[in-house]
């Protein structure tokens, strides 16, 4: 039992020398590499290959498990391409303002317009609302820290900008905040080099002071060895002085004389609600001193609103501040565009089945926006699904699904296996297959069962070029339906968002098919009179033109009759043009007392006014409805009906859909939602699923073996207690217990109360009890819970 | 001596209503080599030309080297300001070009005082005494601060001479009386020169400097330009000060107010609608947007850039549709504390949750939040409260602020208002964290006490109904101080 004596483990870690202490100047790269790293410090670990392991019990071929961990490697390498490219795309303007605004931000633009000077030496400062997920602004920030690095690289027009960057993490106090200023514009200057030892000796100063002098040209004319040796030698700034920033940039400046523009100081604090107030005031108050000098430029990234800067600020503070306000996109709408690129559109990849998604949605959308958490649970999918699943070299990659070429070469290569044809036959989705089909066609359904040769290399690929068929049409189908959507503005409350949609589409049985917004929409376009008409058909045919750009191949495929989209619509256009123009003529001809009466509408037809023009109009209108639209919205009404119904099917009816849409929730909950009261409870309650070992294992739950951990004893008496424990009884309990394990031998009492008190301690640190001054010799139970 | 008289005439006419100070502290400094008082403490309200009449004074009378300024916000340690305060005496500084060094290593005070004594070694031939002839100077600004430096750092720079026995003078620039610089220890006194506020005169004729001196012309629709003058000038400016001095006593603010509205003032003689001399005309067109305005500008809220971005935009409008323009710019301005941001939705019910917790009396939890609430116990309690409460009005907890709550209660209440089950996962305490970080809440209780954490909320009531409404709770049937 001695090695189970505790569920959690201490360990020390001791870091290789060379790493340990602060990351010093030496540490710090170059240019924005320094930012970068900062940044990313963690996410630098990365999964090998070793990680993968042959499964089929290690039947399965090396090769096979290399091209699971390739794919994964390939596949994970676009995800993460998409994400980023849309969060770059989506912040694109508000980073051009920026930058904008930091070239501009000391060119005296401001005099022209203003005709006196101001009083305050306001600095310069852009805030940037970023969202309320601060992890997330680390990517963000370094992003625009290297975009206004890079734009001097670009081209010599601009004003080259030095950036440091400042987060709360590394400025828990002026001098600290100032030291790391400094060393990130300086570490920006490869000049510097030389003398960066130097300054990293002075933080080991003190040790050489006694010795000879370092710069030895410093030593007073009598060789002597007296306090002044000490006091009249010279020393470097500490290296948390403006002065060496100011000196610093003199020596810049003086070095491309040649630019007509000086270079920009940005500093960057990112997230400003983490930070000490009066630090940043201090901070503020100096390098308005500076202003003068520095063209120091604040860029102050704010993660709930400007409040925040008024809160904490004192007005002193403010008043050295030229405030602009810069909104970066909030993280829903990348997340929205994520969605649209990865899972809506028929992108070659792997998709998440209904509870996944779902997961996603929920986990962003009710509790934390955040993207780095939807990044790793989308790495955690495809990481589990390459991983565990060997089937998975059959799914998709490098955006093209896996043709009868790839699966013969595969077979001849030996990647394939007899293990693989089984374990294909083990998929819910296939079985179901050949129930479907061992009626209608019991050979077909037979060769599939028997023949491993042909269901691997013409049935597989017939199988997933079917769902990838399936993807096209109700990617396209799906579009149209968004589209009719947005045609009825008025309906806002019945209106669904894509995402919504899909995960109805995900997760019904039969999909969209048979569902409400169907039915909700077909009975709209019916009663759709001429104008929605014309409106609907140009936005579909909008998107028919859209369509032609990216997949025209989808519907020359000629899939079938009624999807003949085209033609359709532009027949329909042709008659409601014809319509539009009949509409004119007789508009014309009637003049202007009908267009007065059309303005006052039906309500006067009813009640049977008898004039000349009523009457006219009346015919007009029973004419228009009996007319083209009429029959137009009817067929419109009738055609989207019917393709809604036979495109939007769920994906589950597809067979092997196993191999593109994962759906394994369990483990992903369990990664990222752990709930560690829970994994406690069961495990001091029911021991046996961690410990695993025989002797526990008792199908009653209640009861208590005494073979059973200590802690776990304990933990099972403490649920029996009420809110006060008293010890000794607790004790005496144990006691009990304990003995039995011995078979009634008397135990050494001592031994009894030392684990006793070991365990009460364990109890105590996770967090089920307390010591109470209220009751002598009692402790307060924590938890209440019926596990 | 005649050379000491046009220095302080030329001060006198650049630093208006400081003819006293500047007579006092030019006869205390006295010729170069004179001794002098050992230190003298100036304070005043902000913007009372403190700094920038020692400066000019000190620039103006003796050789620069003579001086040494110190912004003690900026030297925040001792070693900063003494190697510093040693450089300017010795006219060196540090740059690229020597490596960034002081001319001396001094850590302490002790060090500072030996420099003091035996000079500094400038090179091998020559040393550098300080204060064995003339007087040095040693002006520390933000005096205040050096109270945070140590016990021994302020009463020690009082005396200075007479420690360090050198001719030294240590001038002292702070907003603060010198009441708050005594120490327990006690310490020797300086002398105290008060800068009292401007008066009217004296402010208008600084706000005036603003202005140039010769006037300035505006280019005016159709009829060329319009010179505006001084006096025109003047007006503005006793406009402006009869409006603000009862509230804002700061020059620079008012200054900065003038700086900014002075465009908005002269728009109408601009476009033609009213002459220079209609001072009258002028301040009622301008009137809407002073009002509108100015408490916006003098809490910052809209930044002087974006003022004149705004300013601007409504001056090239100006010539087309005026009126519905100045309308939308009024409403720019009303609507410019855009705050908004969106939250998860269970990270809305939390800060709900814990609004509700540092606003509602514990006692009232059971009342509100039960699941199966007792009726009748409900409905008595209920009327029982609202009666003491019409009278106790005063001790409204909006009033009074919000109250430290325990976590746990926070998180009951949490489980009771919102509808679905959620299964106790990691991400609630997650949120908790973020929302600390957002300064949403705030912690009470220290980080290091893991056991029973007390937050507080730090939200106003505006900015909770927002929240509330955005997920369709009503949150004044759950508050204590609105039934």
């Amino acid at each position: 039992m001695e090695e189970f004596d505790s569920i959690s483990e201490g360990c020390f870690l001791v870091m290789p020398k060379s790493a340990r202490g602060r990351p010093s100047l030496k540490k710090r790269k170059r240019s924005y590499k320094a930012i970068n790293a900062t940044n990313s410090r963690s996410s630098k670990m990365k999964l090998g290959d070793a990680g993968f392991q042959r499964l089929f019990d290690g039947d399965e071929p090396e090769a096979s498990m290399q091209l699971r961990s390739d794919s994964y490697d390939n596949s994970w390498r676009q995800m993460k391409k998409v994400l980023d490219d849309v969060l770059i795309e989506t912040n694109q303007s508000t980073f051009d303002q920026i930058e904008e605004f930091v070239t501009n931000a000391h060119i005296p633009t401001y005099a022209s317009t203003g005709t006196m000077s101001l009083p305050f030496h306001e600095i310069p400062t852009a805030l940037v609302f970023a969202g309320i997920n601060t992890p997330d602004h680390d990517n963000l920030f370094t992003q625009i820290a290297s975009r206004l690095i890079g734009s001097s690289a670009q081209s010599d027009m601009s004003t080259p900008n030095y950036v440091a960057l400042l987060q709360s993490r590394d400025c828990s106090n002026l001098r600290i905040t100032m030291r790391n200023m400094i060393e990130q514009f300086l570490a920006a200057d490869v000049d510097y080099d030389h003398s960066d030892e130097d300054v990293e000796e002075e933080e080991n100063e003190d040790a050489m002071e006694l010795g000879e002098d370092a710069d030895g040209s410093k030593k007073p004319a009598n060789d002597q060895f007296n306090l002044s040796t000490m006091r009249g030698r010279k020393s470097r700034l500490p290296n948390y002085d403006m002065q060496i920033l100011d000196g610093w940039y003199r020596h810049v400046v003086e070095k491309q004389s040649n630019s007509f523009s000086l270079p920009n100081l940005v500093v960057m604090i990112q997230d400003f609600e983490s930070f000490d107030p009066t630090i940043l005031e201090d901070l503020f108050e100096i390098c308005s001193e500076y202003r003068s000098r520095l063209p120091i430029v604040l860029l102050i990234g704010i993660a709930t609103s400007s409040n925040a800067l008024h809160q904490s600020l004192s007005k002193s503070a403010l008043s050295l501040l030229r405030t602009e306000k810069f909104w970066l996109q909030q993280s829903d709408v990348w997340f929205n565009k994520v969605i649209d690129e990865l899972f809506i559109k028929p992108t070659q990849s792997i998709k998440l089945g209904p509870r996944p998604y779902k997961f996603l949605l929920d986990h962003f959308y009710l509790f934390d926006f955040s993207i780095g958490s939807v990044m790793a649970s989308l790495q955690f999918t495809l990481m589990h699904h390459y991983y565990a699943n060997p089937l998975s070299i059959l799914s998709p990659m490098n955006d093209t699904p896996v043709s009868k070429e790839m699966l013969v070469k595969m077979q001849e290569d030996g990647l394939l296996t007899a293990d693989h044809a089984t374990h294909i036959r083990m998929l819910r989705s296939f079985r179901t297959h050949i129930d479907d089909i061992c009626e209608k066609d019991p050979n077909e359904a037979l060769r599939l069962l028997d023949d491993d040769n042909y269901l691997m290399t013409e049935a597989v690929p017939r199988f997933l070029e079917d769902l990838n068929r399936h993807h096209m049409l109700s990617y396209a189908v799906f579009e149209i339906m968004t589209t009719i959507q947005a045609c009825f503005p008025t309906f806002a409350g019945l209106r669904r968002s894509k995402r919504m949609l899909y995960l109805e589409l995900l997760e019904n049985e039969d999909g969209l098919a048979n569902s409400e917004i169907v039915r909700w929409l077909v009975s709209l376009v019916r009663k759709m009179d001429l104008e929605a008409l014309t409106g609907l058909l140009k936005s579909l045919s909008e998107l028919l033109l859209d369509d032609n750009e990216s997949d025209s191949s989808l519907w020359s495929e000629g899939v079938s009759d009624e999807l003949d989209y085209k033609k359709k619509v532009v027949g329909w256009m042709e008659r409601l043009g014809m319509e539009e123009v009949d509409d004119d003529q007789e508009e014309e001809s009637l003049g202007d007392e009908v267009k007065k009466t059309k303005e006052e509408k039906l309500p006067d037809l009813d009640l049977g006014r008898q004039t000349k023009t009523a009457k006219r109009v009346k015919m007009y209108i029973i004419k228009k409805k009996g007319g083209e639209p009429v029959k137009v919205s009817n067929e419109i009404a009738d055609w989207i009906q019917l393709i809604f119904s036979r495109y939007l099917g769920s994906f589950v009816a597809w067979p092997l859909h196993e191999l593109v849409y994962y759906s394994n929730i369990k483990l992903h909950e369990k990664s990222f939602t752990p709930q560690p009261r829970a994994s406690i409870q069961t495990a001091l309650g029911q021991a046996q699923h961690y410990i695993n070992c025989s002797c526990c294992s008792s199908k009653d739950v209640g009861s208590i073996q005494p073979t059973e951990q200590d802690t776990s004893i304990l933990y099972k008496l403490y649920l029996e207690c009420g809110r006060m424990i008293n010890l000794y009884d607790w004790f005496v309990a144990f006691g009990c217990v304990i003995e039995r394990e011995k078979g009634n031998k008397k135990v050494d009492e001592n031994e009894v109360q030392a684990r006793f008190i070991r365990s009460v301690a364990e109890l105590q640190f996770l967090g089920f009890i307390k010591a109470t001054q209220r009751k002598t010799d009692h402790v307060v139970r924590l938890t209440w819970s019926h596990t | 001596m005649n050379d000491m008289a046009d220095h302080s005439a030329e001060l006198k006419r650049r630093f208006p209503g400081r003819s006293d100070q500047i007579d006092t502290l030019l006869s205390l400094m006295g010729r170069p080599a004179d001794p002098t008082v050992p230190s003298i403490l100036i304070y005043g309200h902000s913007s009372s030309g403190k700094t920038s009449l020692v400066r000019d004074l000190l620039s103006t009378t003796i050789a620069r080297k003579q001086w040494a300024y110190i912004n003690c916000i900026e030297r925040h340690t001792p070693r900063m300001m003494f190697e510093h305060a040693v450089n300017e005496w010795c006219s060196w500084s540090p740059s690229w070009d020597n490596q960034f060094t002081s001319i001396a290593r001094i850590d302490n005070l002790n060090d500072f005082l030996c420099v003091l004594k035996e000079g500094v070694p400038l090179n091998q031939h020559s040393t550098e005494m300080i204060g064995d002839k003339e007087t040095r100077y040693l002006v520390l600004d933000r005096a205040e601060r050096l109270r945070d430096m140590g016990a021994t750092i302020l009463p020690a720079l009082l005396r200075l001479s007479e420690i360090s026995q050198r001719n030294i003078c240590v001038i002292l620039l702070s907003t603060i009386v010198y009441e708050k610089f005594r120490t327990k220890s006690g310490s020797y006194e300086p002398l105290v020169i008060r800068f009292p506020e401007y008066s009217k005169e004296d402010t208008l004729q600084i706000l005036r400097r603003d202005f140039s001196e010769d006037g300035m012309d505006i280019e005016v629709e159709d009829k060329g330009t319009v010179h505006l003058n001084d006096d025109f000038f003047r007006s503005f400016s006793e406009v402006i000060y009869s409006i603000f001095f009862q509230n804002c006593k700061d020059l620079n603010e008012l200054r900065h107010l003038v700086a900014l509205l002075f465009p908005l003032f002269i728009n109408p003689i601009r476009d033609g609608r009213a002459k220079t001399h209609e001072t009258a005309k002028l301040f009622k067109l301008a009137q809407p947007y002073f009002a509108e305005a100015t408490d916006k500008l003098y809490l910052r809220e809209i930044s002087s850039s974006e003022w004149a971005k705004r300013t601007s935009e409504m001056a090239d409008a100006k010539t087309t549709t005026s009126h519905t323009v100045d309308a939308s710019v009024i409403a720019a301005i009303r609507t410019n504390a855009k705050g908004d941001f969106d939250l998860p939705y269970y990270t809305k019910f939390l800060l709900i949750a814990s609004y509700l917790a540092s606003y509602n009396p514990p006692r009232f939890d059971v009342r509100y939040f039960a699941k199966v609430a007792d009726e009748k116990k409900k409905k008595k309690r209920g009327i029982h409260k609202s009666a003491s409460d019409k009278s106790g009005g005063k001790m409204r907890q909006q009033l009074l602020g919000p109250k430290a709550f325990p976590v746990e209660r926070m998180l009951a209440i949490f489980y009771s208002i919102i509808d679905d089950k959620l299964d106790d996962a990691i991400d609630i305490p997650v949120q908790i964290t973020s929302l600390t970080t957002l300064r949403l809440l705030l912690r009470t209780t220290n980080m290091d006490k893991l056991d029973g954490a007390k937050y507080k909320c730090n939200v106003s009531f505006d900015f909770i109904r927002g929240v509330a409404r955005s997920v369709r709770f009503e949150i004044d049937k759950y508050l204590f101080d609105f039934i």
